[in-house]
Formats: C-alpha cells, structure tokens, sequence
C-alpha cells in the first residue's frame, strides 16, 4: 500500500524514478528510463489517482450539461469552454457526441513536462493537479499531454485540468444519461 | 451578484448592413424570449406591416437561463409577423432547439433583432461580442444540410447554425429554420420571413461565460428539477423519440434497426429526438414531429412504412419545410384529387403512383414552388381559396392543421376552447398551448390512468390547472381558468427558454407528487438570476407577456371577441359528430361564447371586447404600455 510522503511540493531535481513492478497500466512504460524526472513525478506513480472518470460516449445525447456543471463548479459561472471535460458532436457526421475526459495517467506527462513542477497528485485523490501558485501557463504540459485534456485559460494565463472534484466529481453526478462514471482504482 | 442575462442585444439592419449593439436591461420586466421580443415589436413596429415588408423585424431571443444547465433551458424564440396567420398575418413566437440559443449567450448577446432587407443574399455570422454579414451567394439553392456544413467547415466546427432551405428562398409561408438535422423554427413561416429578407443563415460560436448569482444553489436546484423528469432506473420515456414510437405504435422494430443514439437540446435531460441511421437517407435526428406523417395512411405499415416516414422527415428538413405542411398537404392533395378537382397534368403530381413518391414530389414542389406546390406553398386556406369551388370546404377557416380525430372540437370539450384560446394568444393553434395544458398532467396521468383514483386525478387537475373539470372533455365548464393558467405558464416558458413539452414534467413525471414540484423552477431563476422570486411570482410575469401579446394581436387586426370565435371550424357548430358528448353532436356555440367571456374576466379584459383593461396592465406593472391600447 502507498503511504503519503512527506510534504506535496513537486521539486525539479531530480531522481530516478522507481520502476515500481506494481505500477502496471498505461504510462508506466514511458517514464521507466527517463534518467531525470521529477520528483512529483515518482510521487504522481507512486500515487496513482485513487479514480478516473470513464465516458461511455455510444449514451451520450449531446447536452452538455457536464461541461456546464464543470465549469460552474471550477470557474463559479457557466462557461464550457474552459471545462475540465470535452464534448464534441458534428450533427451530420456522428451518430453520438465524443466526450474526452482526463485519464489521470500513472504516468503523467503533462506533470513530467511541467517545468516548474506545478502540476501533482492530489493528496487525498491523487488527482493530477495544477497549483496556481507555481503555473505560468507557459503550455509545455499542453504540448505533452496525448489526449488533448489539459489546457492553458486566457485570463488568467493559467493551465486547468480535472480534478475529480475532490474524489466526488460533479460531472458524473449530474450526467442525466449516465454516460461518465468515476471507477476507483483497486488499492495496491 | 446577479446573472442570467447577457446583458446585451444585437441589432442587425439588412438593408444598410448596420450593426450595433445595444443594453437589454430596459426590457428586463419582460424577462426574455417571447416577452422581450414581443415588448421590442410593439416599440418599433407599425401593426399593419406586413411579413415580407423590410420593416418587419425577426428577432431571435433567448432567456435569462439560456446557457445554464437549468433542465430545458436550451430553447430559444424567433419572434415577428408570421406570414402563416389567415386571413390577417400576426406577430408569433416560434421556438427552436438545439444550441442555437446557448451559443448565443456565450457570445455575449441575449438576442438578436433583425430588420430591412438585403438586395443580395447574405449569412450572418456571430462569434465572441462580434458580427458580420457576409456574402450567401454561393450558398442560396442549397438545402439546409449542405447550407450548415459549408458554414461549419468555414468558420468552426462547434457553432451552432440556422439555416433556410429552398422552400424559406421561395417564401413558403411556413418555411421552417432548421439547425442540425432536426432542430427547427417551424410553424410560424419565419424561413420565408429569412427568405424575404435575402438572409440564408445565421451562425454563432461563443466561448464566454453567462454568470450565475448562486452557483451552489443552482447545482441543487439542476438535481431536483432533472429528478423530476429523470430517474436511473427508468430511462426517461420520452427519450430517444421511444415516447414517439410507442405513442403511434409499430416503431420498435425500425427503432432497433437503425437508432444509433439520442440527441438532447442544450441541457434537456430527456433527450426526447432519436438519432438514426436509415440506408438511403442522410444520418439524421427528430423527435416527436416526424412521426406525425404517419398520418399518411396510404403508407405502408412496418418498417417499410417507418423508412419511408423518415425519408420524407429527412427531405423536409432539408427543404427547410414544415412536417405538419407535407402530411396535411398529402391529405388535402388527395381530398381533392378524390373531389376530382385536381388531375396528374394540372397538378405535375404523380397522384395515383406510390404515395411514398407522391409526399416527396410534393415537398420538392412546395419548396421549389412548381405546378400545385406553387399555390400550397401559401398555406392550405390560401390554397384553397385559389383553387376556389369545393376546394374551399376542404380545410379548416384558419388553416391551422387539425392533428388528430380525438383533438376534434365536437368529440373534446377540451379542446372546443383552446383552439379559439390558441388563437387568442397567438400561438400556432391550440395544440401548442395542450403542450401545457393537456401535456403537464397528460403524461403523468395518462400513464398512470388505470391505477389511479378519479378523486386523485381532480386533486392533480385542480392543483395544477385551477379547476378539477379542466381535462373533463365531455363539459366545456371550467376550462377558463386552466387555459389562462396554461397560458401564463406557456408565455413564461417561451420568455425564460424553457421547453413547452418537458417544463410540465418538471413538475411531475416523477415527483412524489404527480401534481409536482411547483416551486423547481422558480428556484432555478432565483439561483440563476439573483431575483428572489416564487411560482406566484413567475405565473406573474407569464400573465404580464399573455397580456402584452393580446395586445399585440389586438393593435394587429388579429383579435376580437368576433375573431376568438371564429377560430373554431364553423363545421363543428353545425355538422354533428356521431361521438360527441354534447347535446346534438355538435359544439354549443352560446356555451362556448360564455366560457370566453368567463376567460376575459379572469384575465381582465373587456368582456364584450376581450381588450386588456387598463387598470389590468396597471395591476401587472405595464403602464409603459398602456398608451399602446386602443382608443
């Protein structure tokens, strides 16, 4: 079983990363051999999210009432453009709409390319998170992610991703055609 | 802190492609939608302007909870003289789906009002606080799908557009404006308004914000009012178009094969159209409209005949027509092919071929306005009047469609009075007000009908229409004041943006209560808006806008108390239906005439005149209007 570190600030020197055999899924691949990775990002494997979400897309109806509560919930006003999860549909092409939610990877590489180790897991969660403090949303974790989830916000320039909601995600619980689901992860 | 509105509108003049913006605060006491829309109509323009006149204006407005997952939220209200109303046109709200209006708010605008006209053929294209028209050469003659995916490769792919089609170019008096496969504007002719005013499109794309006062409060009244249509386990009846299928029965096998998912408007939890994927037709999605040709019973039944529906669904989308145009105009076209007043040669109509090939050649020549189309494309009671002769018998005075046989005036005492109130209130026809007066408690009693006691059924009637005998059909007693009702709640729906079909069941479906939960969508204002406000409050306002739109039609030609009555087919006061509950088989002209005047003083207006009072629009806070009423 995982037990929390000491303290959460990400830090940039770096040591290797532990090529924990318990650590399988998708990810972990990438990172074994990466001579210098941060910290956090040790801490992100070893702390893999205790859940993600999971979109059954073939359900979804095109609503967007989880953009809406996402963003309600993160920004306290509607604005589904800085959403945490995408929902796209062109009408004349698609027989459903494609929802992309944030895969909270074992290996992270939006955390691996943050320069300023802004981005870790959440204590509680292990969430892959953003500190405001540290981000200057300079978008390397942007360029890095491979599923599009993770994105820098104008005003502030900031990056933003899921959080899962503290483990209680908003999307899940007001998605009326119970497209998303939030699976938890079995302890190791 | 406050939120909902945009706070700004967008003005848009064709002929001297002006555009400015301007505040909407100054017509907040008329909340959105229909109410600010009609408010900015009665300011600006003459009443005896006619529809196709550059003067008139087509104003598309949403509400202040447009954009908010408030469930249904997602309908938005074009609003202007419709050229459908026979003889006299009228200003009509007609409402559309999808994300139209979302995305408008999300770029910074309430509405939209458009005037003039343009010489040449021009789309409108709305993105983040800015606009501009911009040449439609290249797009008039193509259908509406074609029209829609050229502007969405061109500009984004996530913008919502609205399009005219062929039949909107040539306008046919009920041209619909389509987004997406199935959304549409469709019974008030306001394609042919865009027609007339050389504008093919509109699109708009917006990633801003619409601010809520209380977002905590909003995420919980979002959970009660979708709990009130929505439940994990029983999927929705309506979704998908299911409620369709089972409502006109035969469906499931066609639904089986070729559903490949379901489509809500913006923030409907019900999701009520159904996505399909037919061989032979192009990927498409409608709700409960498109079954309504299987009013064609020339059809085939089975699968074969539902293909065959949805194919004609699909091409009148496409054509930018009206579904109930097509059925109704199949019906008429074989009345008087059967009346021999029509022959394949004058017509250009392959009459006695498969009727599958008979609806379609209509439709193309309806919208293209070739041979008989070119006349149906008036609207049937025009039509008729230019065919002239026997032909003039063969539809109802006002041309609005009779749907079904059960929504006959002489069989239903229901619907003896909406018709003539649907036409009061200038709606489409009574059965747009049904959507709330028969469809908020219709659906969780009819589904529920057996098992329940007549004494609950008068509890649930009386506590949401006023009147235990509001939904007795064999009596036209106490329909007064559950069609005032109804119609406070319609106006209030169509000026915040919610569904017409689905805000009933906000209060009811499945809540405790069948009669619901009456106070959902006050809350959902109050959370959105920050204007603490109660059920009373909201039928308030609903009765406010019922009011001004009198007014309206009133200063338009369209109303009087002559009017009102007139709005029944004359048949159902003289030829007697062998079903009819009432005395003779026909409708009671002298009993119909005083539940009317009952209705007028319930809604303070003139008894004999049925003109709102001035101490009416005192009451509801309108005195800005009042120098409006006539003389």
């Amino acid at each position: 079983m995982y037990t929390a570190p000491e303290g959460h600030e990400p830090s940039h020197r770096g040591s290797t990363i532990g090529d924990d055999p318990n650590c399988g899924g998708s990810g972990s691949s990438l990172i074994r051999g990466r001579a210098s990775a941060p910290d956090g990002a040790a801490r992100a494997i070893d702390l893999p999210a205790s859940g993600f979400l999971i979109a059954d897309s073939t359900r979804c109806a095109d609503c967007r009432v989880c953009e809406m509560v996402c963003s309600l919930v993160h920004e306290g006003r509607v604005i589904p453009s800085l959403a945490r999860l995408t929902v796209e549909r062109d009408a004349f092409i698609d027989d459903h709409a494609n929802v992309r939610v944030c895969r909270q990877c074992l290996g992270p590489e939006c955390l691996l390319a943050c320069p300023r180790g802004a981005i870790s897991a959440h204590a509680a969660t292990g969430a892959r998170v953003v500190d405001a403090d540290l981000c200057d949303g300079c978008g390397a974790c942007v360029k890095a992610c491979h599923f599009g989830m993770i994105h820098v916000a104008p005003h502030p320039r900031l990056a933003f991703k899921c959080d899962l909601c503290d483990g209680e995600p908003h999307c899940v619980a007001h998605c009326p055609q119970q497209v998303l689901s939030y699976r938890r992860r079995r302890p190791r | 802190m406050s939120g909902g509105w945009a706070g700004r509108l967008l003005r848009v003049d064709l002929t001297t492609r002006r555009i400015v913006t301007e505040p909407t605060d100054r017509y907040l006491a008329y909340v959105g939608g229909t109410g600010i829309a009609a408010r900015i109509y009665l300011d600006e323009v003459d009443p005896g302007t006619g529809p196709f006149d550059p003067a008139n204006l087509l104003i598309l407005m949403t509400g202040p909870l447009a954009g908010t997952p408030s469930p249904t939220s997602g309908r938005a209200t074009f609003y202007g003289k419709s050229p459908v109303g026979h003889p006299d046109p009228v200003c009509r709200p007609s409402s559309i789906g999808g994300s139209l209006g979302a995305e408008l708010k999300y770029a910074g605008f309430d509405g939209v009002i458009i005037g003039g006209a343009s010489l040449t053929p021009v789309y409108l294209w709305v993105q983040d606080g800015a606009a501009e028209l911009r040449d439609a050469a290249d797009l008039w003659g193509l259908d509406t799908f074609e029209t829609q995916r050229t502007l969405l490769r061109r500009h984004d792919r996530r913008a919502a557009v609205a399009s005219i089609g062929p039949s909107g170019e040539n306008l046919g008096r009920l041209a619909a404006i389509v987004h997406g496969t199935g959304f549409a504007s469709g019974l008030s002719g306001f394609g042919a308004v865009m027609g007339s005013k050389k504008l093919k499109a509109l699109g708009v794309r917006g990633t801003g914000a619409v601010d809520v006062a209380d977002p905590a409060r909003l995420l919980a009244a979002v959970r009660r009012g979708t709990e009130q249509v929505y439940r994990a386990d029983d999927p929705p009846r309506m979704t998908g178009s299911r409620g369709s299928g089972r409502a006109y029965g035969g469906a499931e096998e066609f639904v089986a094969r070729y559903s490949v998912g379901v489509l809500a408007c913006h923030a409907c939890p019900v999701a009520c159209q159904g996505v399909f994927r037919v061989p032979g037709s192009p990927l498409g999605a409608d709700s409960c409209a498109w079954p309504h040709a299987l009013g064609v019973a020339e059809f085939p039944r089975g699968v074969e005949g539902w293909k065959a529906v949805w194919d004609v669904n699909t091409l009148v989308n496409r054509l930018g027509l009206s579904s109930y145009e097509v059925t109704e105009g199949y019906a008429f076209v074989v009345r008087l092919r059967d009346a021999g007043l029509i022959d394949e040669q004058s017509s250009g109509l392959p009459l006695r071929g498969d009727p599958r090939e008979l609806v379609k050649a209509l439709a193309h020549q309806i919208a293209h306005r070739r041979g008989l189309g070119d006349c149906l494309a008036e609207g049937l009671p025009r039509a008729a009047e230019q065919i002239g002769g026997a032909a003039r018998h063969l539809v109802s005075s006002r041309g609005w469609p009779i749907l079904l046989p059960s929504d006959d005036a002489r069989t239903n005492g229901t619907m003896a009075l909406l018709p003539t109130v649907g036409a009061f209130v200038p709606y489409n026809d009574g059965w747009s007000l049904w959507g709330y007066y028969g469809g908020s408690i219709h659906l969780p009693l009819s589904d529920r009908r057996e098992t329940l006691a007549a004494a609950e059924i008068a509890r649930v009637t009386e506590r949401v229409l006023g009147d235990a005998r509001a939904l007795d059909a064999s009596t036209l007693g106490g329909k007064a004041e559950a069609v005032r009702r109804a119609q406070s709640y319609r106006m209030l729906a169509d000026s915040i943006g919610f569904c017409t079909w689905v805000l009933p069941l906000d209060c009811g479906y499945y809540a405790g209560d069948l009669a619901g939960d009456e106070e959902v969508l006050a809350e959902l204002y109050s959370a959105v808006t920050g204007v603490e406000t109660d059920q009373g409050g909201l039928l308030r306002l609903g009765e406010r806008i019922a009011t001004l739109q009198r007014l309206q039609g009133i200063r338009q030609g369209y109303h009087s108390r002559e009017k009102d009555l007139s709005a029944l087919d004359a048949k159902v006061f003289g030829e007697p239906h062998s079903e009819s509950p009432f005395p003779g088989g026909v409708v009671d002209l002298a009993g119909l005439g005083a539940e009317l005047e009952r209705y007028y003083e319930l809604c303070g207006w003139d008894a004999r005149t049925g003109v709102p009072l001035a101490s009416t629009l005192h009451r509801l806070g309108m005195d800005d209007v009042a120098d409006r009423l006539p003389a």
